[in-house]
Protein backbone atom coordinates (compact mmCIF):
# COMPACT_ATOMS: atom_id res chain seq x y z
CA UNK A 1 0.00 0.00 0.00
CA UNK A 2 1.35 3.41 -1.01
CA UNK A 3 0.63 6.27 1.31
CA UNK A 4 0.75 10.08 1.06
CA UNK A 5 -0.25 12.60 3.73
CA UNK A 6 -0.58 16.30 3.07
CA UNK A 7 -1.98 19.42 4.66
CA UNK A 8 -5.19 20.80 3.22
CA UNK A 9 -3.74 24.21 2.50
CA UNK A 10 -1.47 22.85 -0.23
CA UNK A 11 -3.64 22.89 -3.33
CA UNK A 12 -0.70 21.88 -5.53
CA UNK A 13 -0.81 18.53 -3.73
CA UNK A 14 -3.70 17.47 -5.96
CA UNK A 15 -1.54 17.61 -9.10
CA UNK A 16 1.36 15.90 -7.32
CA UNK A 17 -0.82 13.05 -6.10
CA UNK A 18 -2.46 12.65 -9.50
CA UNK A 19 1.00 12.39 -11.13
CA UNK A 20 2.17 9.78 -8.60
CA UNK A 21 -0.93 7.63 -8.97
CA UNK A 22 -0.89 7.91 -12.79
CA UNK A 23 2.76 6.80 -12.86
CA UNK A 24 1.92 3.93 -10.52
CA UNK A 25 -0.95 2.81 -12.77
CA UNK A 26 1.23 3.01 -15.88
CA UNK A 27 3.94 0.93 -14.18
CA UNK A 28 1.29 -1.75 -13.76
CA UNK A 29 -0.30 -1.37 -17.19
CA UNK A 30 1.64 0.79 -19.66
CA UNK A 31 -1.11 0.38 -22.23
CA UNK A 32 -3.85 1.73 -19.98
CA UNK A 33 -6.37 3.71 -22.01
CA UNK A 34 -6.59 7.48 -21.80
CA UNK A 35 -10.32 7.10 -21.14
CA UNK A 36 -9.69 5.10 -17.96
CA UNK A 37 -7.01 7.57 -16.84
CA UNK A 38 -9.46 10.43 -17.46
CA UNK A 39 -12.10 8.73 -15.29
CA UNK A 40 -9.62 8.06 -12.49
CA UNK A 41 -8.24 11.60 -12.58
CA UNK A 42 -11.73 13.05 -12.47
CA UNK A 43 -12.76 11.01 -9.43
CA UNK A 44 -9.45 11.32 -7.61
CA UNK A 45 -9.49 15.11 -7.89
CA UNK A 46 -13.16 15.36 -6.90
CA UNK A 47 -12.49 13.24 -3.81
CA UNK A 48 -9.32 15.14 -2.85
CA UNK A 49 -11.07 18.49 -3.20
CA UNK A 50 -14.01 17.27 -1.13
CA UNK A 51 -11.60 16.14 1.60
CA UNK A 52 -9.70 19.44 1.61
CA UNK A 53 -12.58 21.87 1.20
CA UNK A 54 -15.66 20.20 2.69
CA UNK A 55 -13.96 17.74 5.07
CA UNK A 56 -11.05 19.73 6.46
CA UNK A 57 -12.60 23.09 5.46
CA UNK A 58 -9.15 24.16 4.20
CA UNK A 59 -7.85 24.24 7.79
CA UNK A 60 -4.08 24.29 7.40
CA UNK A 61 -3.49 22.09 10.47
CA UNK A 62 -5.66 19.24 9.22
CA UNK A 63 -4.27 16.53 6.99
CA UNK A 64 -5.59 14.38 4.18
CA UNK A 65 -4.37 10.79 4.08
CA UNK A 66 -4.27 9.13 0.66
CA UNK A 67 -3.55 5.42 0.17
CA UNK A 68 -3.51 3.62 -3.15
CA UNK A 69 -2.78 0.15 -4.35
CA UNK A 70 -3.54 -2.27 -7.15
CA UNK A 71 -5.20 -5.48 -5.97
CA UNK A 72 -6.31 -8.17 -8.44
CA UNK A 73 -6.06 -5.79 -11.43
CA UNK A 74 -8.11 -3.24 -9.56
CA UNK A 75 -6.98 0.22 -8.46
CA UNK A 76 -8.03 0.98 -4.88
CA UNK A 77 -7.75 4.57 -3.65
CA UNK A 78 -8.59 5.52 -0.09
CA UNK A 79 -8.87 9.19 0.94
CA UNK A 80 -9.47 10.22 4.54
CA UNK A 81 -9.80 13.70 5.98
CA UNK A 82 -9.84 14.89 9.59
CA UNK A 83 -13.20 16.63 9.37
CA UNK A 84 -16.53 15.83 10.97
CA UNK A 85 -17.70 13.66 8.08
CA UNK A 86 -21.02 13.75 6.26
CA UNK A 87 -23.85 11.50 5.17
CA UNK A 88 -23.36 10.78 1.45
CA UNK A 89 -26.91 9.41 1.36
CA UNK A 90 -28.25 12.87 2.16
CA UNK A 91 -26.93 14.45 -1.03
CA UNK A 92 -29.58 15.49 -3.54
CA UNK A 93 -29.55 13.86 -6.98
CA UNK A 94 -27.91 16.48 -9.24
CA UNK A 95 -29.53 14.95 -12.35
CA UNK A 96 -33.09 15.72 -11.26
CA UNK A 97 -34.67 18.45 -13.36
CA UNK A 98 -34.94 20.82 -10.40
CA UNK A 99 -31.21 20.45 -9.61
CA UNK A 100 -29.73 20.82 -13.11
CA UNK A 101 -29.21 24.55 -12.62
CA UNK A 102 -27.30 24.08 -9.36
CA UNK A 103 -23.66 25.19 -9.43
CA UNK A 104 -22.55 22.53 -6.92
CA UNK A 105 -23.34 19.00 -5.79
CA UNK A 106 -22.05 16.94 -8.74
CA UNK A 107 -18.71 15.73 -7.31
CA UNK A 108 -19.81 12.61 -5.38
CA UNK A 109 -22.31 11.73 -8.10
CA UNK A 110 -19.52 11.84 -10.72
CA UNK A 111 -17.29 9.66 -8.52
CA UNK A 112 -20.04 7.04 -8.22
CA UNK A 113 -20.68 7.02 -11.96
CA UNK A 114 -17.06 6.91 -13.16
CA UNK A 115 -15.56 4.46 -10.65
CA UNK A 116 -16.62 0.82 -10.28
CA UNK A 117 -17.37 1.31 -6.60
CA UNK A 118 -17.34 4.17 -4.07
CA UNK A 119 -17.82 3.47 -0.37
CA UNK A 120 -17.75 5.80 2.63
CA UNK A 121 -17.03 4.87 6.22
CA UNK A 122 -19.78 5.36 8.79
CA UNK A 123 -18.50 8.77 9.86
CA UNK A 124 -18.31 9.93 6.26
CA UNK A 125 -14.74 11.23 6.38
CA UNK A 126 -13.14 8.38 4.44
CA UNK A 127 -13.91 7.22 0.93
CA UNK A 128 -12.63 4.09 -0.81
CA UNK A 129 -12.89 4.05 -4.62
CA UNK A 130 -12.19 1.10 -6.90
CA UNK A 131 -11.65 0.83 -10.64
CA UNK A 132 -10.72 -2.20 -12.75
CA UNK A 133 -7.59 -1.57 -14.80
CA UNK A 134 -7.89 -4.54 -17.17
CA UNK B 1 -5.58 27.41 -19.95
CA UNK B 2 -6.53 30.30 -22.20
CA UNK B 3 -9.68 31.56 -23.88
CA UNK B 4 -9.78 33.06 -27.36
CA UNK B 5 -12.81 34.89 -28.65
CA UNK B 6 -13.99 35.33 -32.22
CA UNK B 7 -17.13 36.77 -33.81
CA UNK B 8 -18.81 34.89 -36.68
CA UNK B 9 -22.24 35.61 -38.16
CA UNK B 10 -23.23 37.57 -35.07
CA UNK B 11 -22.18 34.75 -32.75
CA UNK B 12 -19.53 35.28 -30.08
CA UNK B 13 -17.37 32.14 -30.09
CA UNK B 14 -15.25 31.29 -27.07
CA UNK B 15 -12.44 28.77 -27.56
CA UNK B 16 -11.56 27.46 -24.10
CA UNK B 17 -8.19 25.75 -24.37
CA UNK B 18 -6.56 23.37 -21.92
CA UNK B 19 -8.18 22.39 -18.65
CA UNK B 20 -11.23 23.70 -16.87
CA UNK B 21 -10.82 22.66 -13.25
CA UNK B 22 -10.79 24.21 -9.79
CA UNK B 23 -7.54 26.04 -10.52
CA UNK B 24 -8.51 27.52 -13.87
CA UNK B 25 -12.28 27.95 -13.43
CA UNK B 26 -12.08 31.27 -11.47
CA UNK B 27 -10.01 32.82 -14.30
CA UNK B 28 -12.37 31.46 -16.96
CA UNK B 29 -15.33 32.81 -14.96
CA UNK B 30 -13.79 36.31 -15.11
CA UNK B 31 -13.55 36.03 -18.90
CA UNK B 32 -17.15 34.76 -19.12
CA UNK B 33 -18.27 37.69 -16.95
CA UNK B 34 -16.55 40.16 -19.30
CA UNK B 35 -18.28 38.58 -22.31
CA UNK B 36 -21.61 38.75 -20.48
CA UNK B 37 -21.10 42.46 -19.74
CA UNK B 38 -20.68 43.19 -23.45
CA UNK B 39 -24.36 42.14 -23.79
CA UNK B 40 -23.55 39.46 -26.34
CA UNK B 41 -26.64 37.28 -26.57
CA UNK B 42 -25.54 34.53 -28.97
CA UNK B 43 -22.65 32.73 -27.37
CA UNK B 44 -20.94 29.54 -28.46
CA UNK B 45 -18.29 27.70 -26.46
CA UNK B 46 -16.08 25.58 -28.71
CA UNK B 47 -14.52 22.71 -26.75
CA UNK B 48 -12.20 21.43 -29.49
CA UNK B 49 -9.03 22.31 -27.53
CA UNK B 50 -10.38 21.51 -24.06
CA UNK B 51 -8.66 18.44 -22.66
CA UNK B 52 -10.25 18.20 -19.24
CA UNK B 53 -13.19 19.50 -17.26
CA UNK B 54 -14.31 18.68 -13.74
CA UNK B 55 -17.37 19.53 -11.64
CA UNK B 56 -16.10 23.05 -10.92
CA UNK B 57 -15.74 23.62 -14.68
CA UNK B 58 -19.27 22.31 -15.24
CA UNK B 59 -20.50 24.64 -12.50
CA UNK B 60 -18.80 27.62 -14.16
CA UNK B 61 -20.58 26.86 -17.44
CA UNK B 62 -23.93 26.37 -15.67
CA UNK B 63 -23.51 29.77 -13.96
CA UNK B 64 -22.63 31.41 -17.28
CA UNK B 65 -25.68 29.81 -18.86
CA UNK B 66 -27.95 31.12 -16.09
CA UNK B 67 -26.65 34.69 -16.58
CA UNK B 68 -27.08 34.51 -20.36
CA UNK B 69 -30.57 33.07 -20.01
CA UNK B 70 -31.61 35.86 -17.64
CA UNK B 71 -30.47 38.25 -20.36
CA UNK B 72 -32.67 36.44 -22.90
CA UNK B 73 -29.55 35.16 -24.66
CA UNK B 74 -28.54 31.71 -25.88
CA UNK B 75 -25.52 29.55 -25.07
CA UNK B 76 -24.55 26.63 -27.33
CA UNK B 77 -21.66 24.17 -26.93
CA UNK B 78 -19.80 22.36 -29.72
CA UNK B 79 -16.92 20.02 -30.58
CA UNK B 80 -16.86 18.21 -27.23
CA UNK B 81 -14.49 15.23 -27.04
CA UNK B 82 -16.14 11.88 -26.37
CA UNK B 83 -14.83 11.88 -22.77
CA UNK B 84 -16.19 15.35 -22.02
CA UNK B 85 -19.47 14.65 -23.77
CA UNK B 86 -19.89 11.54 -21.62
CA UNK B 87 -19.57 13.76 -18.54
CA UNK B 88 -22.33 16.07 -19.81
CA UNK B 89 -24.57 13.09 -20.61
CA UNK B 90 -24.05 11.35 -17.25
CA UNK B 91 -24.74 14.56 -15.30
CA UNK B 92 -27.73 15.21 -17.65
CA UNK B 93 -26.34 18.64 -18.48
CA UNK B 94 -26.88 17.63 -22.10
CA UNK B 95 -30.57 18.33 -21.32
CA UNK B 96 -29.73 21.86 -20.21
CA UNK B 97 -27.44 22.84 -23.07
CA UNK B 98 -27.72 22.62 -26.82
CA UNK B 99 -24.64 20.53 -27.75
CA UNK B 100 -23.66 20.16 -31.41
CA UNK B 101 -20.88 18.31 -33.17
CA UNK B 102 -19.45 21.08 -35.35
CA UNK B 103 -19.00 24.82 -35.16
CA UNK B 104 -20.97 25.22 -38.40
CA UNK B 105 -23.95 23.33 -36.98
CA UNK B 106 -23.74 25.34 -33.78
CA UNK B 107 -23.66 28.71 -35.53
CA UNK B 108 -26.58 27.64 -37.70
CA UNK B 109 -28.60 26.66 -34.63
CA UNK B 110 -29.04 30.18 -33.19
Amino acid sequence: MNNIKFFSKKSQSIAEIRTKITEYIKSFNAAISEDVLFDIRLCLEEALRNAMMHGNKMCQDLQVNVSYNIENDELVISIQDEGEGFDPGSLPDPTKDENLYEDHGRGVFIMKKFMDSVEYNEKGNKVVMRKKLI
Amino acid sequence: MNVETKERNGVCILYVKGEMDLNSSPEIKKIFDKVFLTKENKILINFKDMQYIDSSGLATIVDFFKSIKENKGQLVLCELSEKIKKLFVITRLDKLFKILDTEEQAIGSF
